[in-house]
């Protein structure tokens, strides 16, 4: 006696030639998306095989030595944490630091601007010119 | 019949990564029984085919959207499913909702499969299995062609899984009504 599934496909089972087509024309149609997809997943299978099986020890060495050096750098950072101050030493570094700034300044304000030296009696041109005013003034 | 350990089976693995000949297996595995389900929702042969042509081209192209390998089957049909509800809205058509009345399951009432054995005339069963509501149908269809497990059903269609239960129960309610109203013999004569 026939299953309901089979009284079921039974009614639609005239379309099965047809659906083989469409089955054919659609994988036929997705083919370039198949080959994509499928290219993809050989080329990582080639790398894998080609470069990683061959050189199995090699990489297990990397990965080993990797492996130690981020259980040292681990232990590392949990040794040498930050300190912590308190509000106090941060008040007093600030203002030390304050003070510094203003003792630099200080310190180097005489350099930035030099002061000029007054001219010495004996230059030429300096001594003679307010000499001739005076006379001229006395003419008149 | 069960789906899981066949499901294991299929080449689900190989068509994921592009194998063409997998993918032949896979479609011609279930294009049948998704031209069945179609057809009995949409009923006009033409859309069943665009659309199971639809499925067919969306299955390929989002297989990487599938989780679970053994859930193919179930995938497949939710894609089949949301496209001819698609469809009835484009025509214009609102969703058929049915009677979306929440009672809860009768174990005493037969199970349709049993029904559906217990008749000489397959095709008068059948022709009852037409009168009932499209979403008591499709629910029907579903339990009875891939005997889909409630909680699958409920992930094709989108429905609770209570309305499930419930389109069910109507489904099996009115089959065993018609049955009893018109026996199969009568029907034959």
């Amino acid at each position: 006696m026939p299953s309901p599934r089979d009284i079921l496909l039974a009614r639609h089972g005239a379309a099965e030639p047809r659906l083989d087509v469409l089955r054919a024309t659609v994988l036929a149609r997705v083919e370039p998306t198949l080959n994509r997809r499928a290219s993809l997943l050989t080329t990582l299978r080639a790398v894998w095989r080609e470069l990683v099986v061959p050189c199995r020890p090699v990489w297990m060495t990397l990965a080993a030595v990797w492996a130690v050096l981020l259980v040292l750098n681990g232990t590392g950072r949990s040794r040498g944490e930050a300190p912590v101050f308190s509000a106090n030493e941060i008040t007093a570094a600030m203002t030390q630091w304050v003070e510094r700034r203003r003792v630099l300044a200080e310190l180097a304000a005489p350099a930035a601007t030099p002061a000029r030296k007054p001219p010495e009696a004996g230059i030429p041109g300096h001594s003679h010119l307010p000499s001739v005013t005076a006379t001229t003034r006395s003419a008149c | 019949m069960s789906s899981a350990p066949e499901s294991e089976l299929l080449p689900v693995a190989l068509a994921r990564a592009g194998d063409s000949d997998a993918w032949h297996r896979l479609l011609r595995r279930y294009q049948l029984p998704l031209f069945t389900f179609v057809q009995e929702l949409v009923r006009h042969e033409a859309t069943s085919f665009d659309l199971v042509q639809a499925t067919f081209v969306r299955a390929v192209r989002h297989i990487g959207t599938l989780r679970d390998d053994v859930r193919f089957g179930s995938w497949l049909f939710g894609i089949a499913h949301q496209l001819c509800v698609q469809h009835w809205r484009r025509s214009g058509r609102e969703q058929p909702l049915g009677d979306l009345l929440d009672a809860t399951p009768d174990d005493n009432v037969p199970d349709p499969r049993d029904l559906v054995l217990r008749a000489e005339q397959g095709e008068a069963l059948l022709a009852l299995v037409d009168a009932l509501p499209p979403p008591q149908r499709a629910v029907l269809v579903l339990h009875v062609l891939e005997e889909f497990s409630l909680e699958e059903i409920s992930g094709i269609t989108g429905a609770p899984l209570g309305t499930v239960k419930s389109r069910l129960h109507h489904a099996k309610r009115a089959l065993r009504e018609r049955l009893q109203l018109n026996p199969p013999d009568a029907l034959a004569t």
